[in-house]
């Protein structure tokens, strides 16, 4: 076994690090809209309370988990969740906790990429709506077909790999391993440590100017920034009374603070038991609700509506960032440019930390399960996402590859997979040895309340949450497994990877009785 | 924009602001020892700490 002697340069950077991962798109695009179409202000109420009984337990729980195993000389989650969960049960169920990052990373670095182009669009030119503002609407579609090739299979394969998307799609590519193989503080830590801050520079640019915005057309007086702050945040207490409303509010949080995602487990595995868990825990999160609530919910939703009214200010993230803000900025005029450059460098850099994180869980399984070095689990590493990704550009119509993965792996699997962790924290472990072993070194105490919740609440809280979205969702995506090939090629690609992972994790197990290592957490750690 | 929405608005921003703030002041304003700091504290630490900077003046 190569040993992973790799630590953390500073806790600001560690906390950063995981804040990063937390960070993405969702929290600028997904939240604004989950929150207008779901009672406003009033969408803030079932918000916290998921954030309270289910966020946070459940961040704390993973916090707690990773450093313990950690402490046991394991960094991934199929071995740290066998020495939690107390077996192969646990330990094969782990195993979801290095899929759901892999084939995430396979999409995800693709719409990264799209962030990144355009940016570049917006400071050398290449996004152009033309002069008639009625038209702005549908040359922002073409654009955003052209972009992601949507409108065909293999459209942006096409040329010998030389379409823009694709070579954008290369340099991303290309910047995350090049990032990974700096390893943790080098690379991960410090590319956080500058892009966290960079951020939240942009997001206060682009704020300032929606705020600023007044009423720019004044033909249409009712479009200004109060209304726009309006249609986001007043309060629709009729909402309340909607399942949905508290079904979306759940799975905002959840997503949004990335936990059942296997990072924070492997993240956490690089500390000793004098870091503090539960502070950093917190900060963490607490950093990314900033990014979500201060400035996802003040930007979005008040820009769009200001130029183009409420019916194009709710829709899906990808529409409301990729097709609707463009627009917006073209009739900010001139600055318009700049503050497009500006927002879709933010989202770049919210996508580069969090897309950093995925690869990193599944990096320290591979030294660890097949005993290679830094640079050989990069490589193999590399191999096995670059032809996912590929997979996912080519099959871009409708894209229809991307979607799927994101549903089944990118959402469903994640509250399983956060299912198991809770339970086998609460319940196998035992949630008293588990709060026991989250105090040591903390510089904050958890209330003895989270005892209640950790073990009894949040599961249900997220077996609810999982049975409606699985009666919400599901049956539209049974039927798309019907009636769409690709959609059953990409479900049956995951399959083959999740059976790799699974066979590797079988070779790592043997290595780890062979070097004598409590896999299964007979004993406790001997630090 | 009715009351309600500033309301809304502004407890939100002000709950998510000032808990980033309250976390960050604990975590930048809390002594955290380095594992190095641990080895130093130790006696062995502290005598190899001393050879080493005898060593270094003598040198």
């Amino acid at each position: 076994m190569v040993e992973q002697q790799e630590r953390w340069g500073s806790r600001i950077g560690m906390i950063l690090a995981v804040a990063g991962s937390a960070v993405g798109l969702g929290n600028f695009l997904r939240f604004p809209g989950q929150a207008a179409q779901n009672g406003g202000g009033a969408f803030m109420i079932p918000y916290i309370c998921a954030l309270l009984l289910l966020g946070i337990p459940i961040c704390w729980a993973e916090w707690t988990m990773g450093r313990y195993g950690g402490r046991k000389g394991f960094r991934s989650a199929p071995a740290i969740m066998g020495v939690v969960g107390r077996g192969v049960v646990a330990r094969y169920l782990g195993v979801l906790g290095l899929l759901i990052p892999l084939v995430i990373y396979m999409y995800y670095v693709l719409i990264e990429s799209w962030c990144l182009r355009y940016c570049f669009a917006y400071l050398f030119g290449g996004l152009d709506l033309g002069t008639d503002p009625t038209r702005y609407v549908e040359e922002s579609g073409k654009f955003f077909t052209a972009v992601t090739g949507a409108d065909a299979d293999g459209v942006t394969l096409a040329q010998g790999g030389l379409h823009p998307s694709v070579i954008f799609w290369a340099i991303v590519f290309a910047l995350n391993f090049w990032f990974l193989y700096r390893g943790l503080a080098k690379g991960i830590e410090t590319v956080c440590m500058w892009a966290m801050p960079a951020m939240a520079l942009c997001a206060v640019i682009v704020l300032a100017r929606v705020l600023t915005l007044g009423t720019p057309d004044p033909t249409y007086p009712e479009r200004n920034v109060l209304s726009g702050l309006g249609f986001m945040w007043n309060p629709d207490f009729s909402k309340l009374g909607d399942f949905k409303a508290w079904l979306a509010a759940a799975g905002q949080v959840f997503f949004s603070l990335s936990v059942g995602f296997g990072v924070i487990i492997n993240y956490a595995s690089y500390l000793t038991k004098k870091d503090d868990v539960v502070l950093s825990g917190l900060t963490a999160s607490s950093t990314n609700e900033l990014f979500e609530v201060a400035f996802g919910g003040l930007i979005t939703i008040p820009a769009a509506f200001v130029f183009l009214g409420a019916s194009a200010s709710v829709g899906s993230p990808f529409g409301l960032g990729f097709h609707t803000l463009p627009v917006v900025f073209e009739y900010m005029g001139g600055i318009g440019r700049l503050i497009g450059a500006i927002w879709f460098l933010m989202l770049f850099l919210a996508a580069i930390t969090s897309s950093l994180s995925m690869l990193q869980p599944v990096l320290a399984f591979l030294m660890e399960a097949l005993g290679i070095s830094r640079g050989r689990a990069v490589s193999l590493l590399g191999a096995i996402t670059l032809l996912g990704s590929l997979w996912v550009i080519y099959f871009s119509k409708g894209l229809v590859a991307l979607d799927t993965m994101d549903f089944w792996v990118g959402t469903t699997l994640i509250f399983v997979f956060a299912t198991v962790q809770i339970i086998c924290f609460g319940w196998v472990f035992g949630v008293e040895k588990g709060l026991a072993e989250a105090h040591l070194g903390a510089q904050l105490h958890i209330p003895s309340l989270f005892r209640f919740i950790i073990k009894y609440v949040s599961p249900l809280y997220l077996l609810i949450v999982f049975v409606g979205f699985c009666l919400q969702t599901l049956p539209g995506y049974l039927k798309e497994l019907e009636t769409n090939d690709v959609a059953r090629w990409t479900l049956i690609l995951i399959g083959i990877i999740l059976l790799m992972l699974i066979g590797m994790t079988r070779r790592g197990e043997q290595r780890w009785r062979e070097m004598g290592l409590d896999l299964d957490g007979r004993t406790p750690p001997r630090d | 924009m009715t009351i309600g929405g500033w309301i809304f608005m502004i407890l939100s921003v002000s709950l998510v602001v000032g808990l980033a703030t309250f976390c960050f002041y604990r975590v930048l304003t809390t002594a955290t020892r380095s594992p190095r700091a641990d080895v130093r504290s130790s006696p062995l630490g502290q005598q190899r700490e001393r050879q080493r900077q005898r060593k270094h003046t003598s040198g």
